[in-house]
């Protein structure tokens, strides 16, 4: 018995060592072009593209203090504090409205319901290219440009299709017995998205919120169409305000910004991660 | 008595249907603010001469007509579009389903792999990427370096116009961290009693997969396709920033074509035309996948879309 | 059931009310008496630190003027400028592009005419010629060149030095091919020049240029060549490549979004020219670790027009839907005339165009020698400004896909030949049909 149960042991250790060894081989391709970001930011301008190697010459750190001073005008600082200002309640709004709207068309019966669902889902199918100009107008004449009202005023309204089409399918995925018990005990429907839906839905959510958050945050052309003055530029942009194809870049100092610009995404998903993959209590679900 | 109130009850339920309609009131105020102008608005444009700048004129089915008989890079630029979406969306998905798998199990510094795993994806479409994508795949660079290795002659990744696409196209496939997260959320989702049950049953690992996991994770497989496929039929970025299209125009994508329309050539009226175009097109390849999702999704509500 | 439509309700007045309160503070307080001005160009880091003094410089001085600087990358400049323009949101004083000029120009007057700004802008210090040539649409100036540039040779001097070419020579065709071929038997790793796409197109244009003498499209729509000098042309592009006067453009194209100071085989000395701008002089000399040298760009001895490319740097245009041009005006003359910021702008729009910016820095001794002679060098062989039609970015990416089709051995230089008129007319009829 004993040695059956240490063989037993021993194959699953070795199974392990290979998913641990497979995980870190791939792992590394991941996020070899990170590990070069990071080393083209320490590396002397000179050096960034003459080798692909990570191991610069010389260490150079006055990128990042230079980096972070940018044009001088306004620090990365600045630009940190503007992208928060935009991404946050965006992804707060994107979140509310995408959630009431899912849980509008995954658990109703109402008229229209396939049309308005369909109409929902093809505003996603229109390229953005053709949009811009008419958008543009449109939040000109409601005054909002250079402000980031076209961002989160919109992400109030369910403007993002993705997340309701996303939440619609984690919804239906939660069986319908348990709202119509919760139903029968005498909570409402908004009881019911509370009580049942929301906490059931938390991977998603957090999934939806993670998305959002990296997406507003990486968003170019959007920001660069709304916005003009420099002291609100996002970070996006602001990364991209000295590369000029005629002239000399300072490549180090923008690689340095990258990477201090990824933090916070990174930051989000390794702390968020654990709700999206341990989020649900199994038990009573299928009671 | 008590059955008396439960039928009520349910009937009440059924009534109270309706209050679904409020539910989604916020998306239809703003899909009538915010989105539906900008949908109209280019819609007239594609049936107007329209430079931007100048007040558009109306050319009748010009656009329209001079698209299918006349562009001479149109058909070339839908038939790479399709490649590239039959190349990256299933290799997307795949990949990023199996590395769920894996990355659902128990293991230790898991957490520190999902980032890992996840990072491509927050890098975007940044400057950083086309650099980055050049000095690997260039003649002398790293991947035919490895490649060398084993003896295997350097391919011109992306200066061959044979090849480029497959190398833009597998750019998705290494940006694949949010379809993993979905499938990993999904993954969760499964109660854990149905696979003890399937254990009960002596079903094997394989079995259990075929028989729990997957049918359990399709209405997520369903979102997932749906949405890579809708994305990259208007792939924009990795053409844009990586090789302009190019080489031989060998990556000409559609989202770039319509872009240089509009904002190199000046024909926005020409581009919305285009754009219309692929709209149709990506509404009847999702009506395709939601006509077939009946035969091979699973739904716990059962109910229909 | 009505608990839940209340709190929907109480929701959505929410929402509205949020939005409503947000919607107003938009709306900005009301305006000081000050004048505001909006300034927008792209650029790099050193561009934007020198305007941003300039602008400093000048608001000090006119403290009633206030100007908002609205810099970016290159990249997307134009669609923005575009979404502006449309949206009539643009800046008063804007940087524009010389390839612009003409599809700018034929969407109607959107900024201000320099030919009658003369009494505001002291233009004096400007080439007459230049300026009418390539900043403006028949009588109609649309804007100022803030500097000169020229399309020319940029050389690996230590290379060249190390195989025994000298790169002060007359620069033909024929020695481009003869050095070429040197060079390979120095190093077959080696080759004499390296060119973008972009810059096969250039070439294509000059040769066209240097064989008939004219831009290579008519103004009245037909093309100026025959086809056997396109025949000629391809066939030259097909010989440097066979030769390996010219790298392979399986090793080339996907620079195509970079320059050199971007491609690693120039940086790691592999290639011995780059053709290019003077305007980009800068940034490959900042980048290599040899020596660089400038030649002048390849002219034939039976050239019928040395066809050679010359433009402004950039142009600075007036918007005309500013509410201060004359404000505007007064800013532009100041950045164009003044010592002060001549002294503080200095190199960073291109070689100046002002003849009395030149000087003074020339003076001072903060200009490149080398950027000085290529500009030199090239300017007695300008194949004068190209016109609206030679310039089309439509009628650019035909030739760029034959030339395409040619290096990378897919057509003959002769069918490549006939497809090419073949579309190239048929563009041309499309464009004329559109006027």
């Amino acid at each position: 018995m004993r040695v059956i149960f240490k063989m037993k042991v021993a194959k699953i250790n070795l199974h392990k060592v290979w998913v641990y060894l497979f995980l870190t081989l791939l792992g590394v391709v991941m996020v070899y072009p990170l590990l070069w970001l990071f080393a083209s930011s320490i590396k002397p301008n000179q050096d960034i593209f003459l080798s692909m190697g990570l191991i610069p010459s010389k260490v150079v750190l006055d990128s990042y203090i230079k980096g972070w001073q940018g044009t001088g005008q306004y620090t990365y600082g600045v630009f940190f504090w503007n992208t928060f200002k935009m991404v946050v309640p965006t992804v707060a709004f994107t979140l509310i409205s995408s959630v009431l709207v899912a849980y509008g068309f995954a658990r109703f019966d109402f008229p229209l319901k396939k049309i308005l669902f369909t109409l929902m889902l093809s505003t996603l199918m229109l390229p953005e290219s053709v949009i811009i100009i008419p958008r543009y107008m449109l939040f000109r004449d409601l005054n909002w440009l250079d402000s980031y009202l076209p961002f989160t005023i919109p992400a109030l309204f369910g403007t993002f299709s993705f997340f309701i089409f996303m939440l619609v399918q984690f919804i239906r995925g939660i069986p319908r017995e348990l709202d119509e018990s919760a139903f029968i005990d005498g909570c409402n429907s908004f009881d019911i998205l509370v009580k049942i839906i929301l906490p059931l839905s938390k991977p998603a959510l957090f999934s939806a919120g993670i998305f959002q958050f990296i997406w507003r945050w990486n968003d170019f052309f959007n920001v660069l169409v709304y916005i003009n003055s420099v002291s609100k530029y996002t970070l996006s942009l602001a990364l991209r305000m000295s590369i000029d194809i005629t002239q000399s870049v300072e490549w180090n100092q923008i690689m340095a910004m990258s990477v201090v610009t990824m933090i916070p995404p990174i930051l989000v998903f390794f702390f968020a991660q654990k709700y999206f993959v341990e989020g649900i209590a199994t038990t009573g679900l299928k009671g | 008595m008590k059955s008396l109130t439960l039928r009520n009850k349910k009937t009440s339920w059924k009534r109270s249907q309706n209050i679904g309609l409020l539910y989604i009131a916020p998306w239809i105020i703003g899909f009538l603010v915010f989105q539906l102008y900008p949908f109209i608005v280019s819609l007239i444009y594609s049936f107007a001469d329209f430079s931007i700048i100048k007040t558009p004129e109306f050319v009748g089915l010009k656009n329209y007509i001079n698209l299918f008989t006349k562009d001479r890079l149109f058909y070339h630029s839908l038939k790479t579009t399709f490649i590239y979406v039959l190349i990256a969306v299933p290799g997307k998905l795949i990949f990023a389903l199996i590395i769920a798998l894996i990355l659902n199990m128990k293991l230790k510094y898991i957490n520190f792999y999902r980032t890992i795993y996840y990072m491509p994806s927050i890098l975007g479409g940044s400057v950083a990427v086309s650099i980055l994508w050049r000095f690997l795949f260039a003649r002398n660079g790293l991947v035919n370096i490895l490649l060398s290795k084993f003896s295997i002659a350097p391919i011109d990744w992306l200066g061959s116009p044979d090849v480029a696409l497959y190398t833009i196209s597998l750019l998705k496939v290494w940006q694949f961290g949010s379809s993993m997260v979905l499938f990993l959320a999904g993954l969760k989702q499964i109660p854990g009693e149905l696979y003890e049950a399937a254990k009960v049953d002596g079903a094997g690992k394989i079995r259990t997969f075929f028989s729990v996991t997957l049918p359990l994770l399709t209405p997520i497989i369903f979102f997932n396709l749906i949405m890579q496929m809708v994305n990259a039929f208007q792939e924009f970025t990795s053409a844009f920033v990586v090789t302009q299209g190019g080489p031989l125009r060998s990556t000409y994508l559609y989202g770039l074509m319509l872009y240089e329309q509009g904002f190199r050539f000046l024909k926005m009226g020409y581009a919305s035309a285009q754009s219309w175009i692929l709209f149709i097109i990506i509404m009847a390849m999702t009506a395709l996948v939601f006509k077939s999702s009946p035969y091979w999704t699973y739904y716990d509500d059962e109910g229909d879309f | 059931m009505k608990k839940s439509v209340k709190r929907i309700m109480v929701v959505c007045i929410l929402a509205i009310l949020t939005l409503s309160i947000v919607g107003g503070l938009s709306i900005q307080a009301a305006k000081p008496k000050k004048v505001q001005l909006r300034f927008s160009w792209w650029g790099n880091d050193a561009r934007h630190k020198a305007t941003l003094k300039a602008i400093e410089l000048y608001t000090k001085k006119n403290p009633h003027v206030e100007i908002m600087a609205e810099y970016g990358g290159f990249g997307t400049y134009y669609q923005k400028l575009l979404t502006q323009l449309a949206g009539r949101t643009a800046a008063d004083i804007i940087q524009i592009d010389y390839k612009w000029v003409n599809d700018l120009a034929s969407q109607g007057k959107l900024f201000v005419d320099m030919s009658k700004m003369s009494n505001k802008i002291d233009m004096s210090g400007f080439d007459k010629k230049f300026v009418k040539d390539q900043c403006a649409v028949g009588d109609y100036i649309l804007g100022l060149p803030t500097g000169i540039s020229v399309l020319g040779l940029i050389g690996n001097d230590s290379l060249l030095k190390e195989a025994g070419i000298n790169i002060d020579q007359d620069w033909d065709w024929d020695k481009i091919i003869e050095e070429g071929v040197k060079l390979q038997k120095f190093d077959k790793n080696k080759h004499l020049l390296y060119m973008k796409t972009i810059h096969y197109y250039y070439l294509t244009k000059v040769m066209l240029k240097q064989k008939t003498g004219t831009d290579f499209i008519n103004d009245d729509y037909t093309l100026a060549f025959t086809k056997k000098d396109l025949v000629d042309v391809f066939s030259y592009i097909r010989k440097m490549i066979d030769l390996g006067v010219v790298p392979p453009l399986e090793e080339t194209v996907l620079f195509d979004g970079g320059d050199p100071d971007q491609n690693p085989n120039w940086l790691q000395g592999q290639y011995a020219f780059n053709s290019n701008q003077a305007s980009k002089l800068a940034a490959i000399i900042g980048a290599s670790k040899f020596d660089i040298d400038v030649a002048r760009y390849p002219v034939p001895k039976n050239a019928k027009n040395p066809g050679l490319i010359t433009s402004p740097a950039q142009i600075l245009t007036i918007n005309k839907n500013s509410d201060h041009i004359d404000e505007a005006a007064k800013f532009v003359n100041w950045f164009f005339n003044d010592p002060e910021a001549i002294l503080t702008l200095r190199d960073t729009r291109g070689l100046p165009a002002v003849k009395k910016a030149r000087e003074i820095l020339m003076k001072e001794n903060l200009l490149d020698e080398r950027v000085v002679r290529m500009v030199d060098v090239t300017l007695p062989f300008s194949g004068g400004a190209e016109n609206a039609l030679s310039l089309n970015q439509e009628i650019e990416t035909i030739v760029e896909d034959y030339i395409h089709q040619v290096g990378f051995k897919k057509l003959t230089p002769e069918k490549a030949a006939d497809n090419m008129m073949k579309d190239l007319n048929y563009k041309l009829q499309e464009l004329k049909s559109a006027k």
